[in-house]
């Protein structure tokens, strides 16, 4: 029985999500012990279970959906506010729920549901029989929620306060006992006009798409069924009904087969003599009166108090809300970017087509409707492209809420007072950013608070508050997203960074050197310019990788630094690291197409002659001068290998390694969508060329890292 | 979830396939190559050359949107280098890589025939004397009164011995 005969797929995301939601659901009931009688807290557990008892039906595992059931009934007591959720109740749930759980790790292991029948009905039957408390125990519950009001429970959040008032007023009239304010019940939908409702949305819901509306209605009255029947056969099919029901909703879709069962399980349903309307169905209704602000709430201040509250909602709440989503395969994902990649690649061969269409004699009527049929095609591929790279995203908050607590602890160890600001957390970047931004996010953090920020004693002496400040921002660019680590510290030690670079021999001593040179060597192996090695940092190595992991995301990291004002470290990360579509800056050097990574292009110009200065001696190099500053200029085709350009039609200044290089190129040919590729098989291709793009006639040009060609041009100075 | 046992009837059909190969024209050489190895054949087509390359390594090419890389296998054995011709072509193959196999290109002068070969066919490479690197040859094959190199894909991605590195 227990042998899956579903897709391996549909069992194994069932096994996730059911994981997941267990767990989630645990942490959900530590904050029901702390907020009893909150609807939301309730509901939130009981949606995830009934959800899995559906579920579990639909695949077959009937354990699961047995003991689930029982779960959903103790906690649809507690719901409907017949059944207090004391800490017996929650235990009792707790139990099941670990159970629940290890049940769904046999399953994945392969292994049927149950290990041990005997303790599993036992468990089962502790779940009953905490729901068959209900009605005897209304006494029992009165007391325990007298007993919360009066003497005021222990973490008892004060703004479930009216929630148990009107629990405890309900309570009370069930047991008949007078209430000082009776809630008035609003008049309840009578059973026939419920199951009249029912089927007209049943049928209404497989002809149309339902709303989101006429679902949870629908999902609410035949839940309702199952509360009405009195008998066992009627809560049977009641059960059945409600399962067919949730597969619907959760995996099978809305179409005729299941549309007609759901229809003849209602209507055999209501036939059966013992299906009358109870008690229950009002209270329902009455509870959800009593959610609605209250009208002759005792504590009429509490009101107040009771919307603030619902504002920060818990983690864990929060967390199961978003969790109403489709849990997708992340290579699914980027099989979808990859073939999106591949629509870019059409786009433009049309365009091809459409620039040879124009040169046939009478085609440019119908150059022109190409370029519009083009146009549209390539707007929509470039905004599915960005439909799916929003799927990826994910917000940041997660990943910066970390930082407080990584400074606090170095302010600590060190004795230093320390504020952290962040802004910029509700930006949501691709996944595989924050997976790659953890270390360095990390590490730069703790540099700030640990290298960067002075003790408060010399904060004073240097005339500045005692308290420093880190200020972590990300922002967003139409290119990247720019996340930047400053703080009000002393700044980089240029001085000891240089000696220490000398130590390491480095660089020789007395040879003069930039300030952006001096910052570099932070990023180089083994140097730490911390006065003493601690737990918290400074043992060397960190910036080093912080950097390569940056360079590897095609990303890259700037410094600036100002002695006795502070230091800026500003990542600077193309927003989807496994983005396969860049923009690429088409140039043609040595008879072929490169591309240049548009975010490195700093500039685009013409050359005069009388502009270039030739460096004479041994370094041989060329040098312009541009806003004011020494540019290294270099003919791309030479520095590659390539064939001597026949002219040099522009040059174009990127940014390789932190300095500008100025590229002679024979022409620049524009600024195009490419689809990235990996190049495999070429040795040591990887430095040079950051992989290949494929062209719209169909060939390869190849992606350069301007990084690389401070190497190469250094080899070919060497050459020469 | 039970996995699934080859049935014999495949087992057999994989050992025959094991036996082809592909029959590669360099020059006058009849090299083969395991046809397991070989993805397709498709024509030249236009290489994009890689700077700052050995010089057995054409360049790239595009084959329905992947970048493949493509050697020169004349070259990379050390046969002279002749001009590209019409029958020239490309054999996609898988090659073993450090990270798993990798589809490369493989520039011939002619494909010939598909050729079964059995294992008992194949005898060890003997010594030729310097004109084939002899770590890229698995064996010499008897077919009928003919003699084939049994090309070994493995060392493909090596570097070259000092002898045929690039002329720079």
């Amino acid at each position: 029985m227990n042998e899956p005969f579903m897709e391996p797929e549909l069992l194994a995301a069932f096994f996730d999500e059911s994981a997941e939601t267990l767990n989630q659901v645990a942490g959900l009931f530590v904050e029901l012990e702390q907020r009893p009688a909150d609807r939301e807290v309730i509901e939130a557990i009981f949606r995830p279970i009934h959800s899995l008892k559906g579920n579990s039906a639909f695949f077959n595992f009937m354990a699961i959906k047995r003991l689930a059931h029982e779960m959903e009934t103790v906690l649809d007591y507690v719901r409907k506010g017949k059944l207090v959720a004391d800490q017996a109740v929650i235990s009792t749930l707790l139990a099941g729920l670990d159970v629940l759980r290890a049940c769904i790790d046999r399953l994945r292991a392969g292994d049927p549901e149950v290990a041990d029948e005997k303790a599993f009905d036992a468990m089962v039957e502790r779940q009953r029989a905490a729901g068959s408390t209900v009605g005897g125990g209304i006494t029992q519950s009165l007391t325990v929620v007298e007993s919360w009001l009066t003497r005021g429970a222990a973490g008892l959040d004060q703004s479930v306060r009216p929630a148990l008032e009107q629990l405890l007023l309900r309570l009370r009239k069930d047991l008949g006992l007078s209430s000082t304010n009776a809630v008035i019940p609003p008049s309840a939908p009578t059973p026939e006009v419920g199951i009249a409702e029912l089927r007209q949305l049943i049928a209404q819901a497989f002809t149309e798409p339902p709303s989101s509306n006429a679902l949870t209605r629908m999902t609410e009255l035949i839940a309702s069924l199952g509360r009405t029947a009195t008998d066992e056969r009627g809560r049977t099919l009641a059960i059945e009904l409600n399962d067919s029901w949730a597969a619907c909703i959760a995996t099978a879709g809305f179409n005729d087969i299941l549309r007609d069962h759901l229809a003849s399980q209602l209507e055999i349903l209501i036939t059966l003599p013992g299906f009358v309307v109870t008690p229950l169905h009002t209270a329902t209704v009455e509870y959800h009166a009593a959610e609605a602000p209250p009208m002759n709430a005792p504590h009429d201040a509490s009101a107040n108090h009771d919307t603030t509250s619902k504002e920060p909602r818990s983690d864990a709440l929060h967390r199961n809300e978003a969790g109403k989503s489709v849990r997708v395969a992340e290579s699914r994902i980027d099989t979808f970017l990859h073939y999106v990649g591949e629509l870019l690649v059409v786009g433009d061969m049309y365009g091809h087509l459409q620039t040879r269409s124009r040169r046939i004699e009478g085609g440019q009527q119908l150059a022109r409707e190409f370029r519009r049929a083009n146009d549209t095609f390539a707007q929509l591929s470039s905004k599915l492209q960005q439909a799916i790279m929003a799927i990826r995203k994910v917000p940041i908050r997660p990943q910066l809420s970390k930082v407080p607590r990584i400074v606090r602890d170095v302010a600590v160890a060190k004795g230093k007072e320390i504020e952290v600001v962040i802004s910029g957390e509700e930006i949501e970047v691709d996944k595989s950013l924050v997976e790659l931004l953890d270390a360095p996010l990390t590490h730069l953090a703790r540099n700030a608070a640990d290298h960067g920020i002075e003790t408060p004693e010399r904060r004073e002496l240097a005339g500045k508050p005692r308290r420093g400040t880190v200020t972590i921002s990300v922002q967003e660019t139409a290119a990247s997203i720019v996340l930047a680590i400053s703080d009000d510290g002393g700044g980089l030690d240029l001085a000891r960074i240089r000696s220490k670079a000398e130590a390491l021999g480095l660089v020789a001593p007395g040879v003069e050197m930039g300030k952006a040179d001096i910052v570099n060597f932070i990023f180089a192996s083994g140097l730490s310019t911390a006065e003493q090695v601690s737990d918290v940092s400074g043992r060397g190595v960190g910036m080093d990788v912080v950097k390569r992991m940056i360079d590897q995301a095609g990303g890259r990291i700037d410094v600036e630094t100002e002695a006795g004002r502070g230091s800026r470290f500003q990542l600077l990360l193309p927003k989807g690291v496994t983005t396969q579509i860049m923009v690429g800056f088409l140039v043609r050097s040595g008879g072929q197409v490169l591309v240049l990574p548009l975010d490195r292009v700093r500039e685009t110009f013409r050359l005069r002659p009388d502009e270039v200065t030739s460096l004479p001696g041994e370094s041989s190099g060329r040098f312009i001068v541009r806003h004011g500053m020494p540019v290294p200029l270099i003919c791309l085709a030479n520095a590659l290998g390539l064939a001597k350009d026949t002219q040099v039609g522009a040059v174009v200044a990127v940014d390789a390694q932190h300095r500008r290089l100025a590229l002679e190129v024979e022409a620049v040919l524009g600024v195009r969508k490419v689809v990235l590729r990996s190049l495999k098989g070429l040795p040591g291709s990887e430095e040079l060329f950051s992989g290949g793009a494929l062209l719209g006639d169909g060939t390869v040009a190849l992606i350069l890292n301007p990084d690389a060609l401070i190497e190469a041009r250094q080899d070919v100075a060497h050459a020469h | 979830m039970s996995s699934i046992n080859p049935s014999p009837v495949r087992s057999t059909r994989q050992r025959s396939s094991a036996d082809k190969h592909l029959g590669l024209l360099l020059g006058r050489e009849l090299l083969v190559v395991p046809i397991l190895a070989v993805q397709e054949i498709v024509g030249l087509q236009e290489i994009t050359p890689v700077p700052r390359m050995p010089a057995h390594i054409r360049g790239v090419i595009n084959l329905r949107g992947k970048v493949l890389a493509v050697v020169d296998l004349r070259i990379r054995l050390g046969v002279e280098r002749v001009p590209d011709t019409k029958r020239t072509c490309i054999v996609v193959s898988n090659v073993p890589g450090p990270d798993g196999p990798v589809a490369m290109g493989l520039l011939v002068d002619q494909v010939t025939e598909v050729l079964e070969i059995p294992k008992n066919a194949i005898d060890p490479a003997p010594d030729l004397g310097g004109t084939i690197d002899r770590r890229h040859l698995s064996g010499i094959a008897r077919i009928g009164q003919k003699v084939a190199l049994v090309l070994d894909l493995a060392h493909l991605l090596s570097p070259p011995v000092a002898q045929d590195a690039p002329l720079a």
